[in-house]
């Protein structure tokens, strides 16, 4: 399984910077870069943050691609 | 006005500060073969004004921007440091107990050098892992 992040091109979007979301998450700008980045993976609490001030679901902030399957 | 990442930064400074002065302590105790290379409670006090000063800090920024500060990756950052320092600390025995058995560094030496080098590998890893990422 590989999480696809898509938090940059709904951020970048909605016209918000790093440091804009960092705010309106209530996290450090640390915190979504490294979620861009594919370096951090959210709680469950951050990523229904994420989507609620992006005004999104979850589902469209993150992906689960099946690379198990041939 | 003392932002988060102001914070943030305050924070990682001032743990490199302490990190790198018990570094140099546990060296120069290596290197000068003697457990007080320069005061033994400079490490120690330089850590308290270090945790006091982070604390007024992020008494000043307000409670939002402490939060955003010491948010979910400080806390995978912090128990990345500490989970690597643990086995640092650990290694540390074997390697001194081979020292002084091959008596090339006395007991009191080794004990100086040995607590400030805990400290330092914690505080620096830290360091490390909170500086990777920011861009």
């Amino acid at each position: 399984m590989k999480l696809i992040v898509h938090v940059t091109e709904i951020r970048k979007a909605k016209g918000l910077t790093q440091a804009d979301l960092a705010k309106l998450a209530n996290v450090s700008r640390k915190t979504i870069n490294t979620i861009e980045n594919n370096v951090f993976v959210p709680s469950t609490i951050l990523a229904l943050t994420l989507a609620k001030v992006l005004d999104v679901s979850v589902h469209e902030l993150f992906e689960l691609l099946d690379t198990d399957s041939h | 006005m003392v932002t988060s990442e102001s914070l943030s930064t305050f924070r990682r400074i001032m743990f490199a500060i302490t990190g790198l002065t018990c570094l140099t302590y546990a060296l120069l105790a290596l290197l000068q073969m003697r457990p007080d290379p320069f005061p033994f409670w400079i490490p120690g006090i330089l850590g308290l004004i270090s945790a006091a000063l982070i604390f007024a800090l992020a008494s000043a920024a307000g409670r939002k921007n402490a939060q955003q500060a010491f948010d979910e990756v400080y806390i995978m950052d912090k128990r990345r440091a500490e989970a690597h320092a643990f086995w640092i600390a650990l290694m540390l025995y074997p390697i001194f107990g081979l020292l002084m058995t091959t008596g090339a560094v006395a007991l009191p030496t080794a004990f100086g050098a040995m607590g400030t080098l805990t400290g330092a590998a914690y505080l620096l890893l830290f360091t490390y892992h909170d500086a990777i990422g920011r861009r």
